[in-house]
């Protein structure tokens, strides 16, 4: 059976996550920290609903019991020379 | 609308020395499409083959490298004349990238927390070959990349984030003066894409009318700090400040959950109508439909355009070398070339967190509304609309 992938950005599959669930790390922010889920550069865009479902069913809970990660800015990658950007007239 | 107008290859690009024709209004990813490119990246660790998904910049499968520079989301950099495109992570080529050899030889996963850990020299010769393998492309060439912009403060009264259905009829009802930013080249968001969305069209038309509303397309609402808004427009820095923001901004696609279900020829519904309504490109030649019934028009859309729709249902997995061939569903195997991904998609609440809004559960995670859209906190709503 090949490999199912709930974060593609960080290539880790269903079986990497239910395992981790079942070893403990069953909060998001813990599965988060443990396997990278959710800090690639779509920054949980794709797998932030189904990882939250797969904690729920592991664990026999609701889905609105998972905690909900925290997303920090940017929404998107933006380039340094953005974040940088000088006033009008100011020197480099 | 059925039948996308006719357009004429207007220049090329090249892809990993290939060269490859676009027409007007081309992304990178609708002209390799067009031209028969399914993988455009590889994966980070297991070096899968990966292609377009969403086409709509938020699924990270279909990055490529821009004259130098990575990670460049394929279906929404436009497509331009004599542009250098080199697909990433991949020893080879993106067809044939001899690192995925990662991931024949590890077909139950690779978990780094045990392997290779001991002896420390062992561990330390590993984490040093990982890092050579695995990633997200060559750091850009100095100078490749834009300039430091300039920063601007502003201040509106109403600050709406998202130029679609929702963005514009909060627009044309809001009282003192508007800015309306959409992240996009047009306003219209998914109506752009979808026929039967006539009355969001008009609003687009509508809108150059509105004295009291400002848009500005082609600017990205990055981040709410403290109340201040960070748009990015080009290389510019705007922040901004509204007595009340409305946030607009739509949903991501839903992603499927079945073995292979990252192979190239796997799309969204709303990838695979912006590449047939927007760019005129068909998603695939034989077309399988997983979650909820494909819209009847589009279906008819497509056949009429030379695809099949040869199945919808539940897809159990999926199976192909470089991208789909044969899929399952349960019992039954067929051979294809495309899954189209109807799912329930997910608002995107990353601006309702950032700005401390409260969020809930409803199947999916949305911001706590009012009904007249107020979230918890003061001078902020929000709008989801059909999403």
């Amino acid at each position: 059976m090949d490999k199912a992938f709930v974060c593609r950005c960080e290539d880790i599959t269903q079986s990497d996550c239910v395992t981790a669930i079942r070893d403990g790390y069953d909060s998001f922010e813990d599965l988060k920290r443990f396997l990278g889920l959710a800090t690639g550069p779509c920054q949980g865009k794709a797998c932030v609903a189904v990882a939250t479902a797969l904690i729920a069913a592991e664990r026999g809970i609701d889905a609105g019991d998972v905690d909900v990660m925290t997303y920090r800015p940017p929404v998107r990658p933006v380039p340094f020379g953005v974040l940088a950007a000088r006033d009008e007239g100011e020197e480099a | 609308m059925s039948a996308p107008r006719v357009r004429r290859a207007v220049a090329h690009f090249t892809f990993d020395g290939r060269r490859v024709p676009f027409e007007q209004g081309d992304t990178l990813g609708s002209a390799l499409h067009r031209s028969g490119e399914r993988v455009l990246s590889r994966s980070m660790k297991y070096h899968r083959p990966r292609g377009l998904y969403c086409c709509t910049g938020s699924c990270a499968s279909c990055f490529v490298t821009v004259d130098g520079v990575p990670n460049a989301p394929a279906c929404t950099t436009a497509a331009h004349d004599g542009a250098h495109v080199a697909s990433q992570n991949r020893l080879g080529s993106a067809r044939r990238d001899l690192l995925r050899i990662v991931d024949l030889a590890y077909p139950a996963g690779f978990d780094p927390h045990d392997a290779f850990t001991r002896p420390g020299v062992v561990n330390r010769l590993f984490v040093k070959a990982v890092r050579r393998m695995s990633g997200w492309g060559p750091a850009p060439r100095p100078g490749a990349e834009g300039g430091v912009g300039t920063r601007h403060e502003m201040h509106v009264d109403h600050l709406i984030i998202g130029g679609g259905r929702e963005g514009l009829q909060r627009a044309r009802d809001a009282d003192g003066r508007v800015l309306l930013v959409e992240e996009q080249p047009r306003l219209g968001g998914s109506a752009l894409l979808d026929p039967s969305e006539a009355d969001t069209l008009a609003l687009v038309e509508a809108a150059a009318g509105w004295d009291h509303v400002e848009v500005w397309t082609d600017t990205l609402a990055f981040g709410i700090y403290d109340g201040t808004v960070a748009l990015r427009r080009g290389d510019d820095l705007w922040q901004l400040t509204a007595d009340r923001i409305t946030i607009a901004a739509g949903r991501h696609d839903g992603v499927p959950m079945f073995p292979g279900n990252d192979l190239p020829g796997i799309l969204s519904l709303r990838g695979a109508k912006r590449l047939w309504y927007q760019h005129g490109v068909l998603p695939g030649e034989r077309i399988i439909g997983h979650g909820a019934p494909l819209p009847a028009r589009f279906v008819r859309d497509l056949e009429a355009a030379g695809a099949t729709v040869v199945e919808q249902g539940q897809v159990t997995a999926a199976q192909g070398g470089t991208q789909v061939e044969r899929v399952a569903l349960g019992e039954r195997r067929l051979r294809a070339d495309t899954i189209i991904c109807s799912l329930p998609g997910m608002p995107r609440i990353e601006l309702f967190q950032q700005a401390g809004c409260e969020l809930t559960w409803r199947g999916r995670l949305v911001p706590v509304l009012a009904s007249d859209g107020a979230t918890t906190v003061e001078g902020i709503h929000g709008a989801l609309g059909g999403t």
